[in-house]
């Protein structure tokens, strides 16, 4: 087909982890958790920024194979 | 739900992709074979990925976490017990068939197998169901839409419509076979998060057992038995039989909008994995959307708190508790990704049963193939069209599962009986196809209507669609193997290709093991099993 599609895959996921890991950083958004039934539970973590860290290697992964696929 | 500029952002930047794809593929559309089937040369993973998010539109992710929020984990049933097989069973058996016969639709397997009158009134009602639950995603699109940046429904629909119309008439089905690709992708990485921060919140699957309204909301199985027992009303013999066996095989076995990934692989072996490849992710599906509706009932067992009185909010409601933002506009750009390739999905299909199977076939035949292409893009334009009209049907009904399943019963339900025989029966004659299916419609269409004028009544729309399933299918079936009966069989040497029995089996031997599709099929089913012991 040309067009590889993990191409436009690795590309968009590593620019969506990259934004997300950068804003987990600077901004560090609560939950918005309101419910005080589940309050105590609600895990204190920079989510935003360890997903983006999650996308942002399977996007360069991805991309990766492309790259290599697209050499040979 | 309070998005910011960053969720706005993300969401900006899927929608310069999907029209990027379909700009990048705008010259590869040569011949009306690249724009319909891709000209037959994609690999197995992307076709299967595709073939199960083609699949993955607002009905599955909206529509099955608001069933799980209603029905509770009973709604496991629609992904292992009636996918798992069906998809094992198109893979292995049926396959072989559609890609072997070099057809281009389902429709056309129905000329060659029985005649031209049956293939009509499958392409007739295929395009007609088709271009009904196109509207489906429009609207669901539309309602987000609306919620988020306030626009009026009427211009959500267009605004949405006019997107997907864009890419597919660019790209034709490789266009919406890549955007379903990365679609699966952005849904996984989307949802993911949901069931994991979820379920942590309400303290792990004991806190959530313990927080259910109602304990048999925790069973897949435990309930079957006694249709007053499960919530849907539904006992064992019409969910087994019902749901998992004729609306399950009717739909992975005879639709159209399916198949036609399996046909865009690019060899047979390639064709037989597509289902069998979907079905791995297929399987655990159900954690990403069974768990947060399950979640959404637990915290909000009276619908008050966040779900405004509509199931259908149990997910959108779901990611605006849990997810900060920055991880919103990842969550909301799944669910308009699914909205968008559902929604492609039947304009796909539909173009394609259109060009080749009426207006190739009875409008205006023996024309160069630019013409049927150029059909094709126009057809496109139509469906979209259409589908605009439809998405303000569906906002008529409240519930989109019971909508789409009695379509369902209505359609796919008599055509799985009218392959089944055709397939697996050399004896079924030409005739019999056509007033078997003919028959079966009309009965499913008797039972609609006793059941909507309360001549008969059951416990659910549910379980009405069910039985109207059952009782098409059983009609199918008996008129066909009457009127066979009555008729002259078709010869032999014509149904080589077409009839399991008369067909050289495909060799698979050369192939190593964890390629061969039989292995493959039995190592998901068994893996299935076990997930249903789990959860039990």
């Amino acid at each position: 087909m040309g067009l590889d599609i993990r191409f436009p895959i690795g590309i968009i996921l590593t620019i969506y982890g990259l934004v997300l890991a950068i804003y987990g950083v600077v901004a560090d958004p609560a939950s918005p958790v309101s419910d005080p039934a589940i309050a105590e539970n609600v895990v204190r973590l920079n989510i935003d920024m360890w997903w983006g860290v999650a996308m942002l290697v399977f996007g360069l992964f991805m991309s990766a194979l492309a790259f290599r696929a697209s050499r040979r | 739900m309070h998005p910011h500029f960053v969720d706005y952002f993300l969401i900006v930047i899927y929608f310069v992709f999907v029209l990027g794809i379909g700009f990048a593929l705008r010259g590869r559309m040569k011949t009306s074979e690249d724009f319909f089937l891709s000209g037959r040369s994609i690999p197995g993973w992307i076709t299967g990925l595709a073939f199960m998010s083609a699949n993955l539109g607002a009905l599955e992710v909206m529509g099955h976490a608001a069933n799980a929020a209603k029905y509770g984990m009973f709604v496991n049933q629609f992904y292992w017990l009636a996918a798992m097989p069906a998809m094992c069973f198109v893979g292995v058996f049926m396959m072989p068939f559609y890609y072997g016969s070099k057809v281009r639709s389902v429709p056309e397997y129905l000329r060659k197998r029985y005649d031209e009158k049956t293939r009509t009134l499958n392409a007739l009602c295929f395009a007609t169901m088709t271009l009904l639950v196109s509207g489906i995603d429009l609207y669901a699109m539309a309602i987000l839409f609306q919620r988020l940046l306030h626009w009026p429904f009427s211009g959500s629909v267009v605004a949405s419509a006019v997107v997907v119309a864009v890419y597919i008439y660019l790209g034709g089905l490789t266009s919406s076979i890549y955007n379903e690709v990365l679609q699966f992708f952005l849904i996984v990485f989307g949802f993911l998060p949901l069931a994991i921060l979820g379920l942590k919140a309400v303290g792990g699957f004991a806190g959530l057992n313990a927080r259910l309204p109602n304990p048999g909301y925790a069973h897949t199985w435990a309930n079957i038995w006694h249709a007053t027992e499960n919530p849907m009303g539904v006992n064992w013999f019409a969910t087994i039989f019902g749901l998992g066996f004729v609306l399950s095989f009717g739909y992975w076995c005879t639709d159209f909008l399916v198949i036609q990934r399996g046909l865009a692989a690019k060899d047979m072996a390639a064709a037989q994995r597509t289902p069998l490849i979907a079905a791995v992710p297929k399987m655990f599906f159900p954690l990403m959307i069974i768990l947060p509706g399950l979640v959404a009932i637990a915290l909000d067992p009276t619908l008050t708190k966040y779900l405004d009185g509509r199931y259908d909010n149990a997910l959108p409601a779901m990611l605006g508790q849990f997810y900060p933002s920055g991880l919103l506009g990842i969550g909301l750009t799944a669910l308009m990704a699914g909205f968008m390739s559902g929604m492609a999905g039947n304009v796909t299909a539909f173009n394609t049963v259109w060009t080749f199977d009426i207006y190739q076939t009875h409008v205006n035949p023996g024309q160069p193939d630019e013409h049927y292409l150029k059909m094709g893009r126009f057809a496109t334009v139509f469906a979209v069209a259409v589908g605009i009209g439809t998405a303000f049907i569906v906002l008529r009904f409240n519930n989109l599962m019971d909508y789409v399943q009695l379509l369902f019963a209505f359609f796919n339900a008599p055509l799985f009986g009218t392959f089944l025989l055709g397939m697996f029966w050399k004896r079924t004659s030409a005739h019999s196809g056509f007033w078997g299916l003919l028959c079966g419609i009309l009965a499913a269409a008797t039972h609609y209507a006793l059941y909507h004028y309360h001549v008969i009544s059951y416990p659910s729309d549910m379980a009405a669609n069910f039985y109207q399933a059952i009782w098409a299918f059983s009609v199918c079936i008996v008129v066909t193997v009457v009127v066979t009966l009555f008729t002259d069989p078709r010869k032999e040497e014509e149904l080589v290709g077409l009839v399991y029995s008369l067909t050289p089996k495909p060799r698979n031997q050369d192939l190593p093991w964890y390629e061969r599709p039989g292995i493959l099929a039995l190592g998901i089913l068994a893996l299935c099993v076990v997930l249903n012991i789990i959860f039990w």
